[in-house]
């Protein structure tokens, strides 16, 4: 992205907040609510979870609290996730917009960004662009004469990676150690300091605004199979063009990565890659001709997450690759649940001996003993399972290469 | 506060209780300290330790007095939230944004600010990546070593950075100039390997890069 965003009268007279006004004179809250829920729009984060069933869990009408929150999670650091940055600095009125109509569906009256804390560059134009919104009546008291309140509020945190878990995420808001809630209750019902509270995604929300434009039709055609719209998609790697696009769903994963990507680069191989970030499960170059579609990934063993692609090329260590991987979940570990913090650096050390060359035959039991006890249903939240994604399908497809660095002395790549 | 009554005596608080008078005598602070001997302690023994020890940073350090402008700005982000206990995080940030570093003093000083205990507090300092509760070189490098930059051969460039500033990483040059820290994925994997310095990204960085990033800063000064 070099281009400098849009200010507000230029994104206004690109067609901005056409949807609030169109939202706030014609819609009411639950009219959006259905619009979202038939869009077929799933949630960006990573988990694809339907945007619009989990509006719907929000408590509304007379007898619902009146303190609801809306929270925006742009605390993106998931290994290898570059494309929340890219919508706040390229775009930052957009997701002003996608939040006003989220707020208003859920008749929430304030709004936290809670921005991750490196992002310097988008807490810039976040503030701005929200100042800007202000001074145009689009944010505070009585919106454009509708009598809905809108207050958005710029958070920055201070690195650390479970705060992309939802529950976590509200802890640090409220000025906790950000450790994951019991769920249930969940947020829509008492979130943020109790209140009934929606945790959406930056690109999720960047997707609204079209939706209220255009209409359901239009939003379903955008995708190319099962699912609806598009959807920022990223490769990085050995590739001779590293980059992201947004591309409608159901694109094929080849397209992305040779059309777009522009293959990999002069001397180098595909070997595998992660298509959705660090805690996705390795795909293989079989599985190119798949399409970029929640359920297609799915039934492949991966997932889709933030489809942002990473790829492992034929020179480089996929142990070395896996091994930077549980090094950073380990050091990730918010320490709350014992599988999570106390596995996830035994992994951690196990690889760190692998590749100086002190790897045991035994050890290869114990990581496969880890992918059980960090597993889905072990831990208190998705982090430990989401580790043992790339561990799980690495011991699959690359016991060869555990092999040499357990009996050749380290890693081959090295010696 | 602790109180001596409640305090069941056992020989292995007692040690562990010296050994928190010590770590106080030497600055470390509480709840770090606290933390290597969570384990396997009955609760309410570690709660009277814990308080003590507390107690005791207490009688020995005294919080300093938050400047105007810190106040200031603490006051204007207590504004955006419905608790004040919210703005902890914030309020760190801003005394270390003015002081480069959270001290055991600061911290108290802003605990003291939101009515909050200064565990409570410290327990929101040290769970945070970039809050310092040590002092670091006035520029402070955020090195990305995850798995995009790693691909992209970050090792080399960081022990290049490493050579050239003779620093490993947690650590700070004699001149008090850079600190080394290494730093999640930065979001720019496309552009691997990337570094935050001075609250700008460096990217697709190479031995000479870096070269030319240093003899220009040093050129500046």
């Amino acid at each position: 992205m070099t281009r400098a965003p849009f200010d507000i009268g230029q994104y206004r007279a690109a067609g901005g907040y056409a949807s609030v006004e169109k939202m706030l004179k014609t819609m009411a809250p639950g009219d959006v609510l259905d619009l979202v829920k038939n869009s077929g729009l799933k949630g960006r984060g990573g988990a694809g979870f339907p945007t619009g069933l989990k509006w719907s869990f929000v408590p509304m009408g007379e007898n619902a609290p009146k303190t609801k929150y809306l929270v925006v999670n742009a605390d993106e650091m998931e290994p290898g996730t570059f494309k929340d940055r890219l919508l706040m600095e390229g775009d930052p009125h957009l997701l002003l917009e996608g939040m006003m109509i989220a707020a208003y569906t859920i008749q929430a009256n304030t709004a936290y960004i809670f921005l991750r804390g490196e992002y310097l560059r988008a807490e810039k134009l976040l503030k701005n662009a929200i100042a800007e919104a202000h001074s145009k009546g689009l944010l505070g008291r009585n919106i454009q004469g509708s009598g809905f309140d809108l207050e958005i509020i710029l958070h920055t945190s201070a690195g650390r990676y479970i705060c992309g878990e939802e529950t976590a995420l509200l802890n640090a808001l409220e000025g906790k150690r950000a450790n994951p809630r019991a769920k249930p209750p969940f947020p829509q019902v008492s979130g943020l300091w109790g209140k009934p509270t929606i945790v959406n995604n930056v690109e999720t929300l960047c997707n609204l605004p079209g939706i209220v434009n255009y209409g359901i039709e239009w939003y379903k055609g955008l995708g190319l199979g099962a699912d609806a719209g598009t959807k920022l998609c990223g490769v990085s790697g050995r590739v001779k063009n590293p980059g992201c696009w947004e591309l409608p769903l159901g694109t094929p994963i080849r397209e992305l990565l040779e059309d777009k990507a522009g293959g990999m680069c002069d001397g180098y191989e595909l070997r595998a890659f992660l298509p959705g970030g660090g805690s996705t499960d390795f795909l293989l170059p079989q599985h190119l001709d798949l399409t970029l579609d929640y359920d297609v990934i799915g039934k492949a063993g991966s997932r889709l997450a933030t489809g942002t692609m990473i790829v492992l090329d034929d020179q480089t260590c996929p142990v070395g690759m896996v091994g930077n991987l549980m090094k950073f979940f380990s050091h990730e570990s918010c320490g709350w649940c014992t599988p999570c913090r106390d596995g996830l650096p035994w992994i951690d050390e196990i690889f760190q001996r692998f590749e100086k060359g002190g790897g045991l035959e035994s050890d290869m039991q114990v990581l496969t003993d880890h992918l059980e006890y960090l597993g889905p249903g072990r831990t208190f939240c998705a982090l430990a399972p989401g580790a043992m994604a790339p561990l799980g399908s690495a011991l699959r497809h690359f016991r060869d290469d555990f092999h040499d660095h357990i009996h050749g002395g380290g890693c081959p790549w090295q010696r | 506060m602790w109180t001596g009554e409640d305090y069941e005596y056992d020989a292995e608080c007692s040690a562990m209780w010296e050994l928190a008078l010590q770590a106080m005598g030497s600055s470390t602070h509480a709840c770090r300290f606290s933390a290597s001997f969570d384990r396997g302690q009955a609760r309410s023994h570690r709660v009277f330790v814990m308080t003590a020890i507390i107690a005791t940073s207490a009688a020995r350090l005294a919080a300093r007095a938050l400047t105007a402008e810190e106040k200031h700005e603490i006051d204007h982000e207590m504004t955006l939230y419905p608790d004040k206990k919210a703005v902890g995080l914030e309020a760190l940030k801003i005394v270390q944004k003015h002081q480069g570093w959270v001290s055991d003093e600061s911290l108290m000083a802003v605990a003291d600010y939101l009515g909050m205990s200064a565990h409570e507090l410290d327990g929101v300092a040290t769970f945070f990546n970039l809050i310092f509760r040590r002092p670091v070189g006035k520029n402070v490098i955020l090195f990305c070593d995850s798995v995009s930059c790693w691909i992209m051969g970050c090792d080399r460039i960081k022990d290049h950075i490493s050579k050239r500033l003779g620093i490993d990483y947690g650590q700070t040059t004699a001149d008090g100039e850079y600190t080394l820290l290494p730093v999640p994925c930065l979001g720019d994997c496309d552009r691997a390997p990337v570094m935050l310095m001075d609250g700008e990204q460096h990217r697709n960085l190479t031995p000479e890069k870096i070269d030319q990033l240093f003899a220009e800063r040093a050129q500046k000064k």
